[in-house]
């Protein structure tokens, strides 16, 4: 899972050209993974096989020897991208509003990933080209793990930057959706504007098991890591910033598509605070995070209901006074997505975080709703369409002034 | 200034490259997937059905050429069904994997049959031409290609240079368990046919 640290999730369609399968295979719709787009992450890349009862399991090494031979276009897609439309009305409390609206490249994104050959190692980067219709080279992925075991029972080692964990949970707790934005409680960063998932350099471990037919599939993992730049953008470079992070997820999933996720993420951080000024202090705090997520698939494939509930309590200085407190959240999100048929989905969702400082003078509320259409246009998952209508409102918990947003976006992703 | 310069030369030049890969992508991605439609209306009203549940399910991962191609025993297709129900994902349960096997197994006697001894009989008694159809009537071209036609990850070129005729009729009949090659179930009147072609290909 990657709470905390909202990031556009693509559909990576290298891999259903590798098998020459369709998207459906892995996706409900490009990002949004089922049980098998799961499984295949957990399983180092590879193509769940078969679980049937009366059949011996097979082994990780196997499905290695079984891969396509290794070709670029196997492992690689150069252009997963992200044109929109977007019309803001932007309300700050006592200054008015305005509204803007822009056509831009919202993201352009390579994806290398894959096996090594006749090996049980795989790896998976990501070079972002454009982002937020910036021009801004990154790197926020790029890892190598080894994956050993059986498709029914497997372990995974990992180690490099990882910003997303492997497979993000089941499907409530990942943070992409058929939605644009992902919940609040995933962006959710806290007054002193911590990214909880900083600069994440680390390893993870985890372990999956599936049943036959795989009408159950349990996964645990748990990942170290230290952000030594850790200001969510750096690479290079000296950083104020640094953080220390361990969170740990445990998901199950029931078939049909149905599942629940359960995660916690303690962080500890420490960066320099009113840099330069007069009043610079030396900011150390403790973050943690606790959350339960579920979603239950009605009729096969056609309503998923989905929520989610996290819990947050920070350590807090006040930057102004530097005046010791707490930060403490309660966030909550309740979804519905209805699928018309296969490729084409129509979403709402209500958000809400509650968050409370504590020595503010009351909670205050941030509310979100979205509701959107969105279908594939092709079999390969390769062209994307959405629209979507949202509103965003909230209350500043330290200086209590509100905004608003309304927004209306269309975009389409073009996946290759 | 020089920022913006910059930034739009890198603007055009990416969507340059975007264009270019996307164009390339596109190409490789038309060969992969394949809509395929038959005519099932002479068909009794529960194999309809069962054609229709099969359409359903079977393409929410793939596409339906190679199935409705190949050919394999009612058994060998009981076989393939259940293992499609064992993926993940999949959801067939076992009154729709009942439905689709019948139908296949029907396709298999009341088209796909005609389809082969059509090809037969166009041949001109030429066992090298009713095997070059019958390679694409059992569905080989889903998985192999030849002269870059078909499914180029498995390429059959120049086969008839490396393997012997018995050696040919081993691999397709009996391929080595564990091997992504399915064991074809073909008549030896065919499968000779097929054999006969292959060993053209030098
Ligand atoms: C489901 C996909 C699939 C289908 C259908 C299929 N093949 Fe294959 N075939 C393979 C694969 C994969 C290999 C390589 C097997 C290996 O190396 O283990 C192979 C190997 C072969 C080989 C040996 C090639 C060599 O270089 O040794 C021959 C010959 C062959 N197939 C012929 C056929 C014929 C003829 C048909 C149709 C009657 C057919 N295949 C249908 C997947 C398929």
């Amino acid at each position: 899972m990657a709470v905390l640290f909202p990031r556009q999730a693509s559909a990576v369609p290298q891999y259903a050209r590798r098998y020459g399968i369709t998207c459906y295979a892995c996706h409900t719709i490009p990002p949004v993974l089922n049980e098998q787009g799961y499984m295949f992450q957990k399983l180092g890349h590879h193509l769940p096989p078969s679980l049937q009862e009366s059949k011996p399991v097979e082994r990780i090494l196997d499905l290695v020897r079984k891969e396509h031979e290794w070709t670029i276009a196997n492992n690689a897609s150069f252009a997963v991208s992200d044109f929109n439309y977007q019309a803001q009305k932007n309300t700050q409390q006592g200054q008015g509003s305005n509204s803007t609206s822009a056509i831009q490249v919202g993201s352009w994104n390579a994806y290398f990933g894959g096996w090594i050959p006749n090996t049980q190692f795989f790896y998976y980067s990501e070079f972002d080209i454009v982002t937020g219709g910036q021009t801004n080279p990154d790197m926020p992925n790029a890892h190598i793990g080894y994956i050993g075991g059986t498709a029914k029972s497997s372990w995974y080692g990992i180690v490099g930057r990882e910003h997303l964990q492997v497979s993000e949970g089941t499907r409530a707790a990942q943070v992409y959706s058929l939605l644009p934005n992902s919940p609040l409680v995933f962006e959710n960063m806290g007054p002193t504007n911590f990214i909880l998932d900083q600069s994440p350099v680390g390893a993870e471990v985890g372990y999956t098991w599936a049943s036959s037919k795989y009408r159950d599939i349990l996964g645990v993992n748990m990942k170290v890591t230290d952000g030594d730049n850790a200001d969510g953008s750096e690479i290079l470079g000296a950083s104020s910033k640094n953080g220390k992070d361990v969170w740990v997820d445990a998901d199950w999933w029931y078939a049909p598509e149905s599942g629940v996720s359960f995660m916690t993420y303690q962080g500890k951080k420490s960066q320099i605070q009113n840099s330069g000024a007069a009043n610079q202090f030396s900011f150390n705090s403790r973050i943690r995070r606790e959350g339960a997520f579920g979603n239950y698939m009605i009729g096969r494939d056609k309503i998923d209901l989905l929520g989610g509930y996290l819990h947050g309590n920070d350590d807090w200085q006040d930057p102004a006074t530097q005046a010791p407190g707490n930060y403490i959240t309660n966030g909550g999100f309740g979804e519905v997505d209805y699928y018309l048929w296969r490729g084409m989905a129509l979403a709402g969702r209500y958000d809400r975080l509650r968050q409370d400082v504590t020595n503010g003078v009351h909670p205050t509320d941030a509310e979100q709703w979205q509701v959107g259409a969105e279908k594939a246009f092709t079999p390969m998952g390769n062209i994307v369409g959405r629209i979507a209508a949202g509103n965003y409102h909230a209350i500043d918990p330290v200086a209590f002034t509100g905004s608003a947003t309304r927004t209306f976006e269309a975009d389409i992703q073009f996946n290759f | 200034m020089k920022q913006t310069v910059l930034s739009r030369f890198l603007l055009a030049a990416s969507l340059t490259a975007f264009l270019a890969i996307t164009t390339s992508a596109f190409a490789q991605f038309g060969t992969r997937y394949e809509e395929t439609k038959i005519d099932v209306n002479s068909y009794p009203a529960e194999i309809q059905n069962g054609y229709r549940v099969f359409a359903n399910k079977c393409s929410a991962c793939h596409d339906l050429s190679s199935s409705l191609k190949q050919s394999r025993s009612p058994q060998a297709w009981t076989a393939e069904v259940h293992r499609m129900q064992a993926m993940a994902s999949s959801h067939i349960n076992d009154r729709e994997a009942d439905q689709i096997v019948k139908f296949l197994a029907y396709d298999e006697t009341h088209r796909k049959d005609l389809a082969r001894e059509s090809a037969n009989a166009n041949s001109g008694n030429s066992p090298e031409v009713a095997g070059k159809q019958l390679f694409e009537s059992y569905g080989c071209s889903s998985c192999h290609s030849v002269a870059g036609a078909g499914n180029t990850s498995s390429p059959l070129d120049g086969i008839g240079n490396k393997k012997t005729a018995e050696e040919l009729k081993r691999l397709i009949v009996s391929p080595s368990s564990g091997s992504a090659m399915p064991a074809m179930s073909i008549p030896d009147k065919d499968l000779n046919d097929v054999v006969a072609y292959l060993r053209t290909l030098k």
